[in-house]
């Protein structure tokens, strides 16, 4: 109990909580009855499958065990399964159960296609480790279209972007990232790394192009250099939230966006690694 | 002479018994706390710590303290002498939140200190331009004020925060509930319990809430840590910045302000005048520096930026208590209090449904006193199309925000409110369509 509330307290928004605690109460479930449980998550105009929600459920290889939505898939291997942009959804989903907690959890954004829908849809989906009384360890899930980016989100895809780069070495992750498509872009946020001087070594908003940015030299809005702030406050910490004003990609007004800045020793060196988002405004504000 | 309404129980002059005015100043400062999660959120969205969030708290509550007392006040220019307490003002929250986003606190005391200034220069002049404020216009002013506490009140109502939420049921009974108990003691009580409507169904909401699960043990438990008394951090009061760039949105913002507490005083005389015609402008530009003060005081002390409260001028006008000793408790209530945090605590965690139902009890007082105010000089054309043209385009400002976005950068300050709009597009069209009248009278 004192678990899930200090899960939930991780997140801003109520929908956000809503998915977490119904996956986290299916994995609950799944830990008393087994695969019995399934039985339930079937059921039509249920908690577990309603026009708002269903659930899916996959084991550690990657083979689909429960989709109310699309049955034909139970039983398949779906861990080569890729959405439109190369991502292998799968694989994402079944490495959550790969840490060694028994109730691990994590999110996994991708494009989905939706029968329903005319192109693929970003969804944001909680999937969390459930291991039956056989012993059997299943990752059970659950998904949102509509679901507002939270602090939590850009939080987990630098640390996993992080914990690469530490693996592969600075400089092989960069190379990554710079001729693959990346898994840790979601919605409008973008991965970013820079050199300890602040120099843009991959840059989103130029993937391709040789044009050298600086942090220094971007953020200087309304005379506050936020560049400046933050290559300072990384000076003493491993990592900060950087909040500054910018202006959003699609209505093009200046809006409030945060980003989370990690700090990164490898090769010898030290990276920056960014990610951004634009925080939702309270309803009653618009 | 204001004659005082048959409706009020204590009127401006008169002095409730100790214990009636302690429970209804208890009642005004539990509205004037509806407003206190905002620096609470603010503080949180920047990453400050828990010590901040108490100490901006602290300092917001001693400034609306001081605010309510100084305008309840008749002081050499200062104070309209009202019930017209300060709370934490919604309208500042997104300029406070930008400018704290962008350079810290520091920077929202600047800008939150140098809108004070500019709210107190408006304040001297306000009271030569009575003469683009009749009936009509002051009415349309109250009736606007009342429409943008509706968002607030309906969306905490239902118990949703952001777009996509879905509504919280347990959170509707709550509020209802809590609505019908206030709506029910001031419809069919007789005598006195009037006074204490919106107390008592707060304190049933507070009940019904924690039965309903809205008041988590997360919050309980912080309450129950926080020291009972404790002074508000005094640390950084010399720590303070500003950034000119941001200078024109803290004007329009607290231009708005303004015009919201203009609103304010006025429904505060016609509640304590039953022959009230038409608004004292030296009385409310008096108000207007209180207010003033108010705003300054926060910024200097590291709260966040205040506003007059509109929903506890209708509260005064629900209880049928305007006596100014009132104001004087909840001041001084408010300011006792911000060196509590426990108590600050029990303020800070009013549950949304009880929030929620307050505001939509409130506003329907200023509604009522908004259309009041319009057609207390009776109707006619020229009314008809000052009131109508500025409603309609106040209201297709806030139903489709959209039809704006081409509008050029300098008249963007005009359509950041539809208060402003509105009261801009009525004085203006007020002026046009008396030439007429003026020419006519000329050749008389």
């Amino acid at each position: 109990m004192a678990e899930l509330r200090d899960k939930l307290m991780q997140y801003t928004y109520a929908d956000t909580r809503q998915l977490v605690i119904l996956v986290e109460d299916a994995a609950t479930l799944i830990e008393q009855q087994g695969e019995a449980a399934f039985a339930a998550f079937g059921k039509k105009n249920s908690r577990w499958l309603n026009n708002k929600y269903y659930l899916f459920v996959y084991d550690i290889p990657g083979k689909c065990a429960f989709h109310p939505v699309e049955p034909s898939l139970i039983g398949q291997d779906m861990s080569n399964f890729r959405d439109i942009e190369n991502r292998p959804v799968i694989q994402m989903i079944t490495e959550v159960g790969k840490s060694p907690a028994p109730d691990s959890s994590g999110w996994v954004f991708y494009l989905w296609e939706d029968p329903a829908r005319l192109f693929p849809f970003w969804k944001s989906s909680y999937v969390r480790k459930a291991i039956t009384p056989q012993n059997k360890v299943y990752l059970v899930g659950s998904g949102s279209y509509n679901i507002k980016p939270e602090k939590k989100f850009v939080q987990q895809q630098v640390d996993k972007a992080a914990a690469e780069m530490r693996q592969l070495g600075g400089k092989a992750f960069i190379k990554k990232l710079k001729t693959q498509h990346d898994n840790f872009h979601f919605m409008n946020s973008y991965l970013a790394v820079m050199d300890a001087n602040g120099n843009f070594l991959v840059d989103p908003n130029f993937p391709s192009l040789n044009i050298k940015r600086n942090l220094l030299k971007m953020f200087k809005l309304h005379g506050v250099n936020i560049g400046d702030t933050a290559l300072k406050a990384l000076k003493t910490k491993d990592q900060v939230w950087v909040c500054y004003v910018w202006p959003n990609e699609e209505s093009g007004k200046l809006q409030r966006k945060l980003a989370y800045i990690k700090k990164v020793y490898s090769d010898n060196a030290i990276y920056y690694i960014t990610m951004g988002f634009y925080p939702a405004t309270p309803i009653w504000m618009k | 002479m204001a004659k005082k309404p048959a409706n009020l129980i204590y009127g401006l002059e008169d002095r409730p018994p100790l214990l009636t005015l302690f429970f209804l100043g208890l009642q005004h400062i539990f509205l004037m706390s509806s407003t206190l999660i905002l620096p609470v959120v603010l503080i949180s969205e920047i990453g400050g710590s828990f010590e901040q969030v108490c100490s901006v708290v602290a300092m917001t509550m001693i400034a609306c303290g001081i605010g309510t007392i100084v305008q309840a006040m008749r002081w050499g220019g200062i104070g309209s002498g009202y019930v017209c307490p300060n709370l934490c003002g919604p309208n500042f929250f997104i300029a406070s939140m930008d400018a704290a986003w962008l350079g810290g606190l520091p920077l929202m005391r600047g800008m939150t200190i140098a809108a004070g200034l500019v709210e107190a220069v408006f304040s001297r002049f306000v009271g030569k331009l009575k003469f683009l404020f009749p009936p009509e216009i002051t009415g349309l002013v109250v009736l606007m004020v009342a429409f943008s506490l509706i968002p607030l009140g309906a969306s905490k109502f239902l118990g949703i925060n952001y777009q996509g939420e879905p509504i919280q049921i347990n959170c509707l009974w709550v509020a209802s509930a809590t609505l019908l108990i206030m709506v029910g003691i001031n419809v069919w009580s007789k005598g006195k319990l009037r006074l204490y409507s919106v107390l008592a169904g707060m304190f049933c909401g507070y009940l019904l809430s924690y039965a309903a699960g809205l008041i988590t043990s997360t919050q309980l438990n912080h309450l129950m840590n926080a020291p009972l008394v404790a002074s508000p951090f005094f640390g950084s009061i010399l720590n303070v910045t500003f950034q000119w760039t941001l200078l024109p949105t803290f004007i329009i913002v607290s231009i708005t302000g303004a015009l919201k507490s203009f609103g304010n005083l006025i429904m505060c005389e016609k509640v304590n005048d039953e022959e009230w015609k038409e608004p004292d402008m030296q009385r409310i530009s008096n108000g207007l520096t209180a207010d003033a003060i108010c705003v300054t005081a926060s910024g200097l002390l590291g709260g966040m930026a205040s506003d007059t409260s509109a929903s506890n001028v209708a509260l005064s006008s629900a209880s049928g208590a305007t006596s100014r000793t009132i104001a004087f408790m909840a001041g001084g209530l408010f300011i006792f209090l911000g060196f509590f945090p426990k108590i600050t605590g029990i303020l800070t965690l009013m549950p949304m449904p009880v929030m929620g139902a307050i505001l939509i009890f409130v506003t329907c007082f200023m509604i009522m006193s908004g259309f009041q105010i319009i057609l207390s000089s009776g109707v006619n054309i020229k009314k008809t199309f000052v009131v109508g043209v500025a409603i309609i385009f106040a209201f297709s400002l806030d139903l489709l925000p959209s039809l704006y976005d081409g509008v050029p950068y300098l008249l963007r300050p005009l359509f950041d409110s539809s208060l402003t709009l509105s009261t801009v597009l009525a004085i203006t069209l007020n002026q046009i369509l008396s030439l007429h009248e003026e020419q006519t009278k000329n050749k008389n």
